[in-house]
């Protein structure tokens, strides 16, 4: 009521206040100047530990390994011993997925959409590293790996 | 009595300020989340992601693909009269494009992936790749633009590395996707990379500066003039922007005009608005100042919040030069916040009430200011500005106050305050008249004339960029540079052999060994990492790839070779024995077969020309081809490799003798007759590693044996034929075995004489080394002569799964007793590893460093 002023600099501050508080969302995944309020990744932990697939009385390896929308693998690297190995991989995020295993015959789980489930059993001879990358999301870095020692 | 009518007055024109700004900032703050207008292209805006596309090989003309909408998609435009069928995600047919249109496979995931930016969608259950096509036509154009998930990041946070470091630059992968054009593979290859943005602070200012020019204008002379002025470069630096969007949005003239004017035609909305109030501000509506306000604040902010980040990253979806993209964005935030303050204290200073009070009762301003000097027209606020109550303060403006003080201006009745908006506007509009009736006979026709040339420009650059939007064709790659030879070549030069497959070429492809070859070893220079050998091989796999496709590498070597074919070149890598224990790969890893070689009774070797870690094999049917090519791989090589020896070797020029006959070596004699035979069952297994146990790498490839054997020819041809063929074993001539038939009829070994000695005799050189009595012991032989001043002879390449069971045990047969060995000398020795071919996006010896090669 007391000055005509009030509205313009109401609206200046709300402008203001609008961008200061939107700062880091306001320019997306890559953020400000110098990556300033940019997403991150999730703090690496040093050396994410190696789950080892669990044998049943069967014989049989089994370990279960989630997929999700952060285009991770969890766990990222299973160990397992030469023989019949079950993997079952558990789509726990919206974005589909398509987990390849070389070994070194080329298998896979196919399409996983999100919420799916898929199992893959393999038979592995010989003690090596067999990639498992993403066929999808390779090129954005989603790659696990099978251990066999 | 004219206080409480001047009080009412100022009340309901502060009701009217407060409607305003509330409209103007409801409609800045709701408009850009309501339009996301002009600041990404295919789901993308300005970003420091730059996906590459670096080779499409081989070449097809006609058959164009290109990286589009700033990396979010591929587009693939295939004018040929074959169709095109792109690769999906597990190698299926995904999309075909030919002359009856784009088809894509209902069966293929990627038909439903590639649809989305970030693949957030459901692959319905019967997409199977394995399952047979469901081709569904798309669209009968030649073009397809799909958003390729290979070629760009798909995550919302950044990469690991960049996150550690996001002001350098960084690898972040390669790529690469297969296109089937008529039983050939044309391999895609490129790479994701991160480039740091440079600084944004020149534009800050930029913007800075000019939002204070335009608030700094409203208090000249030409104040509305000014304002106009800025107001249509405000529309003229947005409409630029968009056309830059519009000119790299891939689609039809519809899609492209949508991206220029904005979801909803926002364009087409605000720019003939803003137009239109800069023509009338231009002429004196003083009220079109919040007009000016809200269109600043809206394109401004809008501005600001989708487009400020093209300051501060390296790339932005525009056909615009990236700096002038971003001066455009700079002006559009400055301009648009300049007027946001700007349009408002026009008014202040300009409004009809100030004029009519000046007009009617000068003293009474000055009056009223004394007498309310908080609550009426304050100073507060802190704008040193403009107490409007002081339009004609002469201290403000001296020039301009006479002229808007004018008493023969239209008076505007205080009793008549405005209802509606609309009310108000008209007779804002009717101001107008008046006074652009009276300017003209007070000489402000130029200044006037002047705004309307920039209105028009305005519109004329909205026309202009439209038409040329309509023209266009974005994100076409430029056409190669270098017109086709007149003539085209044919048969030797034309000749290409595919480098990328499961078997590196030059070990059993071409079927005929090509006429000429440089064999080189490198050593790696000290300190070389894993990095450094797998950056060097993967240099090596692109320039190789390339080369043997006839395609240029862009350095001053090229025109070695302007104007001829490929003529059959390939490039084979292997590595030696000594690799094992450098570049962190452990000496543990050297696989069985690449046992050095043992050392053999007789030979003279000389260790400076023997050996190495590393080799290169370069073939070609042309003397200038090879030597090309193994000059730029030399080159590549430095720093984490230099030379150590390279021989070169030569045999019969295709044409010159029939395809299929053996060659012959410096003695005279036909060599490699007893080669294994493409066509015997056991060929492969003979020639290429296939033991399961053999390192991933190895398998599929072949280890070489490399002799240079000095031919001591004055000996040699001392000697009567007979004598040499007894030697042998073989006529020189045919080739046959002396125990008679045809060159490719089994020599008896039983087979005496009416002397009673055998026909082939004990100490012949093929009964010493054929495999019959070596345990099987087998190797392709594929040798080239040399001459070295006056020394000449043999380059023995032998090609074998594993010399255990090859090269070594047949030469120490021949060591001992073979009747050759006076005739020749091993000189030189080297053993070399070839890994197995590449795939498009891999290099050589990939899997050597345990990488996934997707």
């Amino acid at each position: 009521m007391s000055t005509p002023y009030r509205p313009l600099s109401v609206l200046a501050a709300a402008l203001v206040a609008a961008s200061a508080l939107s700062g880091c969302a306001l320019w997306g995944m890559e953020g400000g100047p110098d990556a300033a309020g940019a997403s991150m990744p999730p703090v690496a932990v040093t050396a994410p530990p190696a789950a080892v697939a669990v044998q049943g009385p069967d014989g049989v390896q089994r370990i279960e390994i989630t997929v999700d929308d952060d285009l991770k693998l969890t766990p990222q690297v299973v160990t397992a011993r030469p023989g019949r190995i079950e993997l079952t991989f558990r789509n726990v995020g919206l974005t589909p997925h398509d987990i390849a295993l070389r070994i070194p015959a080329a298998t896979g789980t196919g399409n996983i959409n999100g919420s799916a489930t898929d199992i893959v059993t393999v038979e592995v001879t010989e003690p090596g590293t067999y990639p498992m990358p993403c066929l999808y999301h390779g090129t954005s870095g989603m790659r696990g790996t099978l251990e066999i020692r | 009595m004219g206080r409480i009518v001047d009080i009412s007055v100022k009340a309901t024109r502060r009701a009217l300020h407060w409607l305003l700004a509330v409209v103007a900032g409801v409609a800045a703050a709701v408009a850009p989340s309501g339009a996301a207008w002009a600041h990404e292209v295919g789901g993308v805006g300005a970003t420091n992601f730059t996906t590459t596309l670096s080779a499409l090989t081989p070449a097809v003309p006609g058959v164009r693909l290109a990286v589009v909408e700033n990396g979010s998609r591929l587009e693939l435009r295939n004018t040929t009269a074959q169709e095109v069928v792109v690769r999906g995600y597990s190698d299926e047919p995904y999309a075909r494009i030919g002359p009856d249109g784009v088809w894509l496979n209902d069966s293929s995931p990627a038909t439903y992936l590639n649809a989305d930016r970030f693949a957030s969608t459901t692959v319905p259950a019967d997409a199977d790749p394995a399952a047979p096509p469901r081709w569904r036509k798309v669209s009968g154009d030649n073009v397809h633009r799909w958003h390729d998930h290979r070629i760009h990041w798909m995550l919302s946070t950044l990469p690991t590395a960049v996150a550690a470091a996001p002001t350098a630059a960084h690898r972040v992968s390669d790529w690469h996707v297969d296109l089937d054009y008529g039983g050939a593979v044309l391999s895609a290859t490129g790479s994701l990379d991160w480039v740091p943005g440079p600084s944004p602070t020149p534009w800050y200012l930029l913007a800075a500066v000019a939002a204070l020019l335009v608030v700094g204008a409203v208090f000249t002379r030409r104040a509305h003039t000014l304002v106009a002025a800025a107001l249509v470069a405000l529309i003229a630096a947005d409409v630029l922007h968009a056309a830059g969007i519009a000119l790299v949005t891939a689609g039809n003239v519809p899609e492209r005009l949508t991206a220029f004017l904005g979801d909803g035609l926002t364009g087409l909305l605000i720019w003939p608005f803003g137009l239109v109030a800069a023509v009338l501000i231009a002429k004196r509506a003083t009220f079109l100042g919040f007009v000016a306000m809200g269109v600043g604040g809206l394109l401004s902010s809008m501005m600001a919040l989708d487009d400020a980040p093209v300051w501060w990253r390296s790339s932005a979806p525009s056909a615009l030069p990236a700096d002038l993209n971003r001066a455009g964005v700079a002006l559009v935030v400055g301009l648009g916040a300049g007027l946001l303050v700007g349009g408002p204290l026009l008014w202040r200073r300009f409004k009809p009430q100030a004029r009519e009070a000046a007009v009617a009762e000068p003293s009474l301003a000055d009056d009223m200011r004394t007498a309310h000097p908080p609550g009426g027209e304050p100073t507060a606020g802190g704008t040193p500005a403009t107490d409007p109550q002081a339009g004609n303060a002469p201290r403000v403006d001296p020039t301009s106050s006479p002229e808007n003080g004018s008493p023969t201006e239209q008076p505007t009745s205080p009793d008549a305050a405005p209802v509606v908006l609309g009310a108000r506007a008209a007779r804002a509009a009717a101001d107008v008249s008046a006074d652009s009736g009276e300017a003209g006979q007070g000489g402000a026709v130029g200044r006037r004339g002047f705004a309307g040339t920039l209105a028009a420009g305005g519109i004329g650059a909205i026309l202009g960029a439209a038409g040329g939007i309509a023209a266009g064709t974005p994100g076409e790659p430029g056409t190669p540079a270098g017109a086709p030879p007149a003539e085209p070549l044919t048969g030797v030069g034309a000749t290409r052999i595919a480098f990328h497959g499961e078997r590196q070429a030059g070990i059993t492809t071409p079927a005929r060994p090509q006429a000429r070859l440089r064999i080189i070893a490198f050593d790696l220079a000290e300190g070389v990492d894993r990095v450094g050998l797998q950056s060097l091989l993967r240099r090596w796999t692109q320039a190789a790839a390339q080369l043997s496709q006839g395609l240029p590498l862009g350095d001053s070597g090229d025109d070695v070779v302007t104007g001829a074919g490929p003529s059959s070149l390939t490039v084979t890598a292997g590595f030696g024995p000594s690799l094992f224990g450098k570049a962190g790969l452990p000496a543990t890893a050297r696989p069985a077969e690449l046992t050095p070689l043992p050392a053999f009774p007789g030979e003279r070797l000389d260790p400076a020309h023997s050996d190495g870690d590393l080799c290169l094999l370069v073939h070609a049917d042309d003397a200038l081809v090879v030597f090309r090519a193994a000059r730029a791989l030399t080159r590549l090589a430095a720093p984490q490799a230099r030379m150590r020896w390279q021989l070169d070797g030569f045999n019969n020029s295709p044409g010159v003798t029939p395809t299929a006959a053996t060659g012959r070596n410096l003695m005279g004699q036909l060599d490699g007759t007893n080669n294994p035979q493409p066509t015997d069952e056991d060929f492969s297994t003979k020639v290429y590693v296939t033991d399961p146990a053999a390192p991933a790498w190895l398998r599929g490839g072949s280890v070489l044996v490399v002799r240079r054997i000095r031919m001591l020819l004055d000996d040699w041809d001392a000697q009567p034929r007979q004598a040499q063929e007894r030697v042998i074993g073989r006529r020189k001539d045919t080739g046959a075995p002396l125990s008679g038939g045809q060159e490719r009829t089994p020599a008896n070994f039983g087979t005496k004489g009416a002397d009673g000695a055998l026909t082939i005799p004990a100490d012949a050189h093929i009964r010493l080394a054929t495999p019959a009595f070596n345990n099987g012991a087998a190797m392709l032989r594929r040798g080239y002569s040399y001459t070295d001043g006056d020394a000449a002879g043999l380059i023995f390449l032998a090609w074998q799964a594993d010399p255990r069971r090859g090269f070594v045990p047949v030469q120490q047969r021949l060591v001992a007793s073979d009747a050759l060995n006076r005739f020749t000398r091993h000189e030189t020795s080297a053993l070399f590893a070839m890994p197995h071919g590449v795939a498009p996006g891999g290099h050589l010896g990939q899997d050597l460093f345990g990488e996934d090669p997707a």
